[in-house]
């Protein structure tokens, strides 16, 4: 099992490892269904990994307002009466997108335009959902004090999805109090015990008294 | 929360401008952009109506150098003021890593100060968070008004949890202690980052 991606604490570690992993996938839903681009959004409005036309990436600003705007639409259709929302589909002139829930915890926005059609990219969705969120829900949930809950509402998936590639195996997922690989270190794993770095070691910080911004 | 990407070799942190409505969350946001070198931020998104209040949020990314071969992202939020947007404000706040507490000094905004903060306390409580828990500073902005309360009234009001907070006395609209507030928080966090528990009792304020 790979230690090296975990929510140690308040914090997710995302392991090159694992973030290979996303990225395959989302690379393969984006050549299934057409979709341009396709980003996995963590519901604090960071983007965790993408795929497909990096033109299209502008993930800081894309990732904050995406979470906004779901988390806003689905306040929405609580208050109408629905607990059950499962996205939304935008049609424009020049592109189409959809948000889709993964985990409670993460979102995946598809951009795409014709020939690529709703369809097939919603059913191509729920595969990848399928494949991402085993993985996704692990991370969530090890590390002390991870915990499952989130903004999202995801639907339950059909088996309809690629169960394939669920598996720990193919995500080489992270276990309990683990830690990431030392940058740069070959696949030395940090002790999962060692006092409060992160995962880092004392020489990567310039942390100081040291502003990190201009002054006033 | 902070997230870590090992691949792409950035860690990202999210901060939160909070306060009452009117208080100067948005002004300190558009200070910060045009103070920080276009290089290290991004564009300041503002989501606000046509009289300039903010309706979802302000957001802007800035970029530090931290930690030696990672880029280290700052993701600035605001939330906005008005009672009626509290499910925004409780979403914004979503696994926020630090808070500046933007208080209005003028003795008429007491009372909104007050709310803002309860009803910050209880929104992160909501989320599985506690105010004691996550870095925060206090900015006493509009300290350029005149009929504005006592620092040390404002802090006896504002500032008697567990933690003590560091406190500026600020004017936005001038930048005046603007920078020194990010400054301050972000050390904060990356202090608690750095020994990866709870928040330590109260730095020195700058």
């Amino acid at each position: 099992m790979d230690f090296s991606s975990a929510q140690s604490g308040r914090h997710l570690h995302f392991s090159a490892a694992l973030a290979s992993q996303l990225r395959r996938a989302l690379a393969d839903y984006c050549a299934d269904s057409g979709v341009r681009y396709a980003a996995l959004i963590e519901e604090g409005g960071t983007l965790c990994a993408d795929a497909g036309d990096d033109t299209l990436r502008d993930s800081a600003e894309i990732a904050a307002l995406a979470v906004g705007a779901f988390a806003a639409l689905q306040a929405v259709a609580e208050r109408l009466g629905d607990d059950q929302f499962e996205g939304f589909f935008h049609e424009g002139a020049r592109r189409q997108f959809c948000f889709t829930p993964v985990t409670p915890k993460f979102l995946l926005l598809s951009a795409f335009q014709p020939p690529a059609r709703f369809g097939v990219v919603k059913i191509c969705a729920q595969k990848v959902i399928a494949r991402l969120r085993d993985p996704l829900e692990l991370l969530s949930l090890s590390g002390a004090g991870g915990e499952k809950s989130g903004i999202f509402h995801p639907p339950p998936i059909s088996d309809g999805g690629n169960s394939a590639g669920t598996s720990q195996d193919s995500f080489s997922m992270a276990g309990e109090g683990a830690f990431p690989v030392s940058p740069g270190s070959g696949g030395t794993f940090a002790s999962p015990r060692s006092p409060g770095r992160n995962g880092f070691e004392p020489g990567d910080w310039v942390l100081g008294p040291e502003t990190h911004f201009p002054r006033d | 929360m902070a997230i870590i990407s090992h691949d792409t070799r950035k860690v990202s942190f999210k901060l939160v401008y909070c306060g009452p409505p009117l208080g100067g969350k948005t002004t300190n946001l558009a200070h910060l952009h045009r103070r920080i070198a276009p290089h290290l931020r991004g564009r300041l998104v503002t989501l606000a109506s046509s009289v300039d209040r903010t309706l979802f949020f302000d957001f802007l990314p800035v970029k530090a150098a931290v930690i030696r071969g990672y880029a280290t992202e700052f993701l600035i939020y605001t939330v906005p003021g008005q009672e009626q947007f509290n499910v925004t404000r409780q979403t914004v706040l979503r696994g926020v890593d630090g808070i500046v507490f933007v208080a209005d000094s003028q003795l008429d905004r007491l009372d909104g100060n007050l709310k803002a903060l309860h009803g910050l306390r209880r929104n992160l409580v909501r989320n599985g968070q506690s105010l004691e828990a996550v870095p925060v500073v206090l900015q006493l902005n509009k300290r350029d008004l005149p009929s504005i309360a006592p620092v040390n009234y404002l802090e006896y009001l504002l500032n008697r949890g567990p933690v003590r907070w560091p406190v500026f006395e600020a004017s936005a609209t001038d930048g005046y202690q603007v920078m020194a507030t990010l400054n301050a928080l972000a050390q904060r966090v990356l202090r608690q980052f750095y020994h990866h528990q709870p928040a330590a009792p109260a730095l020195a304020a700058g």
